[in-house]
């Protein structure tokens, strides 16, 4: 009896892993070592060969893997620098003494919490090529246009257009990231500087920059991997067309998992991109890390 | 020397009263850029057919109806892709908080035999090149044969969320002061009544805002949807309205009041959870 007890007890802690463990098991750890073996083989409905490193020179090789990388990188440095850059604009803008800052918190997080393929069929309406899409009647209204662009069915204009949805729909999240950290910063300090007859340069290179600089080192982080990661942005908004020139690394890769079917091509290209992957989280959790210590 | 005096404080505010308009003129201009989308579906939900295609467009209907909301609940299946949408998200939220919260406990509690190799394997698994491995996902919900059905949507899901939550749930119970245990053990409270009476409610606040980005998510997962339905049944909202969006590409007012009925939820969760609304590091996960 108190050897059942003793056994329960030292099981207790398995017991509570239990669960979580055989979703992660099955779900995640599985499925990565399942997809590393695929991306050996030449994988077809009814058979399977092995086939080495065949696949991964197939995707080294295929100049539209290449198109997706570059694309990709565009992507992901121009939506990061936008809403880097917007971000902090609109939070040192906030951060002054401002009637309503609640309201515009609040009004600039709603694109943050919606679903990504919804609002991206919502931009589909607003970026209609005619005259009814209300980007260009706005556009033309203000005389910035003076016929309606075709946004989504040309290549740079529909590149554009995927990066200023990105922007569009995760600036908030930058700013509210940013103003929570100017706020943090004890007012005591620039009373200080105040004291001490500081110009608003210096303090804002002395005090704000510095403890600012590792909120925007994680947030930018954060918003890379975000970024790598595009997905129903283009899946939507233009289907990675016209022939290809948007296409994402995700939407080439899903293209050719589920469209194509071919596994092996798949997951030998998620696995090239490991290292880009692995640099940025192991950035990620350094900087992570530094902030800690302060 | 006075007029001087008081001709440098005229200057002073005005350039003063420029600055705030500005600075109020540029928070407006981006307030309105940020939800002009919003509003823009909203009105032209609640506009005739006849309307919406009119030039230059009204901002406001000329006779708001509510029958489009009618129409796309009654004649197309988006008032199904709704309920879809709210019974994965809830499971998925729910199930997820309690094995995660439970497995944390026990990382950051108690005492047990490979546990750090355990903990490392979690974390490593955050680096996996995530679509690749949709493929096996795919492999496993097939032959399991649960293709188009609930449990093939939400299973992965609580599985792809379990290593992240995790990490970040073991921090807020590695914060509570070992000497409430004590006092608890002492007690004679049962290791799972700890867990349970003791622990669970000193982390509350933490464990609903990870709730909330878990909702957010499962809410806003689109990929997995979109591969593995065939069928209406089980569709959520996100994969619905792109596949509506096709034959309605014309019915702007359907496809806005569809889209509406997609976002609010989000908007509304959002306006009642607004304090769980911590944007931290633990936001990653929702940041695809």
């Amino acid at each position: 009896m108190v050897k059942v007890q003793r056994l329960l007890r030292e099981a207790t802690p398995y017991l509570y892993l239990l669960p979580a463990l055989i979703f992660f098991g099955v779900f995640v750890l599985f499925p990565i070592l399942w997809s590393f073996r695929l991306s050996f083989f030449d994988w077809r409905v009814v058979s399977e060969r092995f086939v080495g490193l065949q696949k991964y020179a197939e995707v080294l090789q295929d100049s539209i893997f290449y198109v997706a990388l570059g694309n990709t990188l565009l992507y992901a440095a121009t939506s990061v620098a936008g809403q880097v850059f917007l971000g902090l604009f609109f939070a040192f803008l906030l951060n002054q003494n401002i009637r309503g800052r609640a309201l515009f918190r609040l009004t600039y997080y709603i694109p943050v919490i919606t679903s990504w393929a919804i609002v991206t069929v919502l931009w589909t309406m607003l970026l209609n090529p005619t005259r009814y899409g209300i980007v260009n009647y706005g556009l033309m209204s203000l005389g910035v246009i003076d016929a309606p662009i075709h946004w989504l069915t040309e290549a740079w204009l529909a590149r554009l257009s995927v990066i200023l949805l990105s922007i569009w729909k995760g600036v908030g999240w930058a700013t509210v990231m940013f103003l929570g950290a100017l706020q943090a910063i004890p007012q005591r300090v620039y009373e200080a500087a105040d004291l001490d007859n500081a110009s608003t340069w210096r303090k804002f290179r002395f005090i704000t920059l510095p403890l600012m600089s590792p909120v925007v080192a994680i947030v930018t982080a954060q918003l890379i991997v975000g970024g790598f990661n595009i997905f129903p942005q283009v899946y939507i908004l233009t289907g990675g067309g016209p022939v290809h020139s948007t296409e994402s690394l995700i939407t080439w890769q899903f293209l050719n998992a589920f469209t194509k079917l071919d596994f092996g091509y798949a997951t030998a290209m998620g696995f090239l991109l490991l290292p880009f992957i692995l640099a940025i989280t192991l950035l990620q959790i350094r900087l992570v890390r530094r902030e800690f210590e302060y | 020397m006075n007029t001087k005096a008081t001709g440098q404080d005229s200057w002073k505010k005005i350039a003063g009263a420029v600055k705030s308009i500005l600075t109020y003129g540029i928070l407006i201009i981006g307030a309105l850029l940020l939800i002009g989308p919003f509003l823009w579906m909203v009105s032209t939900s609640l506009k005739q057919k006849t309307e919406v295609f009119r030039f230059p467009p009204t901002l406001w209907p000329d006779s708001p109806t509510l029958a489009n909301y009618v129409t796309v609940l009654t004649e197309a299946p988006i008032g199904r892709y709704f309920l879809n949408s709210l019974l994965i998200a809830g499971v998925t939220t729910f199930v997820t908080m309690f094995f995660v919260s439970l497995a944390a406990y026990s990382f950051a509690r108690l005492e047990f035999k490979g546990k750090n190799f355990l903990f490392y394997l979690l974390m490593a698994s955050l680096i996996a090149p995530g679509i690749a491995t949709l493929v096996p996902n795919f492999m496993i919900v097939s032959a399991a044969g649960l293709l188009d059905t609930y449990a093939g949507i939400l299973l992965p899901y609580i599985g792809w969320n379990i290593a992240g939550n995790l990490l970040t749930m073991r921090g807020f119970f590695r914060a509570i002061p070992s000497s409430i245990e004590d006092a608890a053990k002492l007690d004679n409270c049962s290791s799972f009544d700890i867990y349970y009476k003791v622990a669970l409610p000193l982390v509350k606040n933490g464990l609903a805002t990870l709730a909330v980005f878990v909702w957010l998510s499962a809410w806003d997962e689109f990929m997995w949807v979109l591969t593995i339905t065939s069928g209406d049944a089980v569709r959520t909202m996100p994969v619905g309205l792109y596949l509506f969006q096709g034959p309605y590409i014309t019915d702007w007012q359907l496809l806005t009041a569809a889209v509406t009925l997609g976002v609010l939820p989000s908007i509304i969760f959002f306006l009642f959870m607004q304090r769980y609304f911590v944007p931290t590091a633990a936001f990653e996960a929702y940041k695809g």
